[in-house]
């Protein structure tokens, strides 16, 4: 380039002078998310400060709702413990699971392509008929778990009407229902891991388990933290599951935010402030887990 | 320091067989190079002696010992691979003491071998950074260090300078000779640069098609090839390859070997031709020159000729090779040979 002579614009980028062509292509989807999801997200906070009904007119309670949610209720406790109780068990044993299966199935053979499509099958299916199929199952006088029990002599049980077992086996449902997705991306991740790095290994005279927690785990980490933070947030959005199932009982033992939330909003009459402060809570909690998943545990991923 | 023997082995991926009934015995303490071009089998044969890829039938023996069924970790060898194959979780100093704590190896002599080794390479300043930090030559010192630190009587590389840089390639190419002199141990590396080989070895395995066409070492090698694929893959530019009209026979020898002559001078190949390209190299030029019977390639220190000039070219009889219908080297009645073609016979 010689001196003094202008450099050409970069292409696509002639001076209209006003700068408001990016802002009109960019506004139809700015003004669906400000529609859909800004709103909404807006008015559930506003009218958590509200005693409303969808009928009468809003009267302003301040904080009142909060402090019924936490200090005068204690049902809204314990929808939260269970919800905790709910995602924690679903986050270990789909993940545990995940690569525990992964681990079988990752030698490519034609068995084991079936079963990983086998597995795959039942998240496919929509998530209100699994729920139904598995209440069958779990019916204690005519499902299929209590007559397998009954068959080897075992004690039977209550299942989904004992409420100390109920909620787990709520979760189960939906551990079995997606275990297919989840081990097919900890499948692909651990066979995308470099055949050498694992040569390199056994010529490191590396003992298997070693090898899996110093090399493949870590190696497959970004995956499962993807995972990890899907899980966590789906898992405490859950409502159809436990809606079909349980519908939160026995007594409270399955009420989870989602089934809190839509009792309180659309059975018990219609108290919407109250839902909403229930739902500003929800939306609190997930902000600061996605923040901290994202802040602290991001760190310590390997990212390739 | 140790002699690797591998006798009557074979591969076969499916059913494609790359490696069938190769025996070879690899020198205590020799710098071997296994050269070829690609998929010609040498990488296979390497593995089979780390054992992460055994073989489909054979044996191998490691100082007498049949080493055909133990796992690679229990081998005395060390691989340095051509991805460099680091540990990208670990930090440089966690890469290349894995092997020793895997082998439960004592801490204070595990950090004395890990210092060490990290001077012998120069990574001392990076032991506590991540590979992902470091440049590509770096990495390849790493994985250099990881096959050090286990002090192996054996070290198999394969193609480990192929992803630097030309003039890091050329440093760590006499780098290599130096550590191969400095251990003694017996060193076994995997190149399809015959300039590498040629630069590196003690002893030179050339292959092609999972057979061994030639071995020796590189001056042999060089100047007595066995047959056309060795003449023609070892050298820049490789020997020239011409048919001797009237037989089934052709005729080789290397372009530094010609001679550009003046009218009434005869050798036992004279030919006349016409340049078509000059290329400078410096010290010397590089002639295309074409002949009633095909190109040639000469290298010369006569400057003098430009494209488009005719001249005469001539080979002495004790340059010549000849090879047979199959491209074997003939070895004797080449007198005979060399009578008939100054005769014009032939």
């Amino acid at each position: 380039m010689r001196p003094g002579r202008k450099l050409p614009r970069p292409s696509g980028r002639k001076s209209s002078g006003t700068g408001l062509v990016p802002y009109l292509l960019v506004g139809p989807a700015m003004l669906l998310l400000l529609i859909f999801v800004f709103y909404p997200l807006v008015n559930l906070v506003y009218l958590s400060f509200f005693d409303y009904n969808l009928i009468r007119e809003k009267t302003f309670v301040g904080l009142k709702n909060y402090e019924v949610l936490f200090f005068v209720k204690t049902d809204f406790l314990d929808a939260l413990r269970n919800t905790a109780v709910y995602t924690l068990s679903v986050l270990f044993f789909s993940l545990l699971l995940a690569v525990l299966f992964a681990l079988w199935l990752e030698p490519d053979s034609r068995i084991n392509r079936f079963l990983q499509k086998s597995m795959f099958t039942p998240y496919l299916i929509s998530m209100v008929s699994c729920a139904y199929i598995w209440s069958w199952m779990y019916d204690a006088d005519s499902g299929i778990l209590n007559a397998m029990l009954a068959l080897f002599g075992l004690p039977l049980s209550r299942w989904l009407n004992d409420s100390d077992l109920a909620l787990f086996c709520v979760a189960a449902v939906a551990v079995w229902k997606s275990l297919g997705y989840y081990l097919i991306i900890v499948l692909a991740s651990i066979r995308s891991i470099p055949a050498e790095i694992l040569e390199a290994a056994a010529l490191d005279n590396t003992p298997p388990v070693r090898k899996f927690f110093r090399i493949t785990l870590p190696m497959i980490s970004p995956q499962l933290f993807f995972l990890l933070i899907t899980i966590t947030i789906s898992s405490f959005k859950v409502f159809d599951v436990v809606r079909v199932m349980t519908d939160g009982g026995p007594g409270n033992a399955t009420d989870v935010l989602v089934t809190y939330i839509y009792r309180y909003a659309f059975q018990m009459n219609a108290r919407v402030g109250y839902a909403s402060a229930a739902g500003t809570v929800l939306l609190v909690i997930l902000m600061i887990l996605t923040y901290f998943y994202f802040q602290v545990l991001s760190k310590r991923v390997h990212y390739q | 320091m140790a002699e690797i023997v591998l006798e009557h082995v074979s591969k076969s991926f499916g059913s494609t067989r790359v490696i069938e009934d190769l025996s070879l015995t690899l020198r205590s303490g020799a710098f071997t190079v296994l050269l070829g071009p690609s998929g010609c089998g040498k990488t296979t044969l390497l593995r089979m002696i780390a054992g992460i890829g055994p073989a489909t039938s054979g044996r191998v023996y490691m100082d007498g010992v049949d080493i055909t069924a133990l796992p690679p970790g229990e081998r005395n060898v060390a691989m340095v691979f051509q991805s460099y194959a680091i540990y990208p979780t670990m930090t440089v100093r966690g890469n290349i003491e894995f092997c020793l704590k895997n082998n439960k190896v004592p801490r204070a002599e595990r950090q004395r071998r890990v210092a060490q080794v990290a001077r012998t390479v120069g990574l001392e300043d990076y032991l506590d950074r991540k590979p992902s930090q470091l440049s590509g030559g770096q990495r390849q010192r790493i994985a250099l260090a990881r096959a050090l630190v286990k002090e192996p009587a054996v070290f198999l590389m394969d193609e480990p300078l192929s992803n630097l840089d030309a003039k890091l390639r050329t440093a760590m190419r006499s780098e290599l000779i130096q550590l191969h002199q400095a251990l003694g141990a017996t060193f076994v590396y995997v190149t399809h640069d015959q300039t590498e080989s040629m630069a590196m070895a003690d002893h030179i395995v050339l292959m092609n098609e999972g057979k061994i066409l030639q071995q020796g070492d590189p001056e042999s090698i060089y100047r007595d090839p066995d047959n056309i694929f060795t003449a023609q893959f070892i050298g820049t530019p490789p020997a020239n390859i011409l048919p001797l009209p009237g037989s089934n026979f052709r005729l080789g020898f290397r372009p530094e070997k010609v001679r550009f002559l003046a009218s009434e001078e005869a050798l036992a190949y004279t030919r006349p031709g016409t340049v078509v390209t000059r290329e400078m190299l410096g010290v010397e030029v590089l002639y295309k020159v074409r002949l009633p019977e095909g190109d040639v390639m000469v290298r010369s220190a006569c400057f003098q000729y430009r494209a488009g000039d005719t001249v005469c070219l001539g080979v002495a009889g004790e340059d010549l090779y000849f090879f047979d219908e199959n491209g074997l080297r003939i070895r004797s009645g080449c007198g005979e040979l060399i009578r008939r073609l100054e005769e014009g016979t032939l």
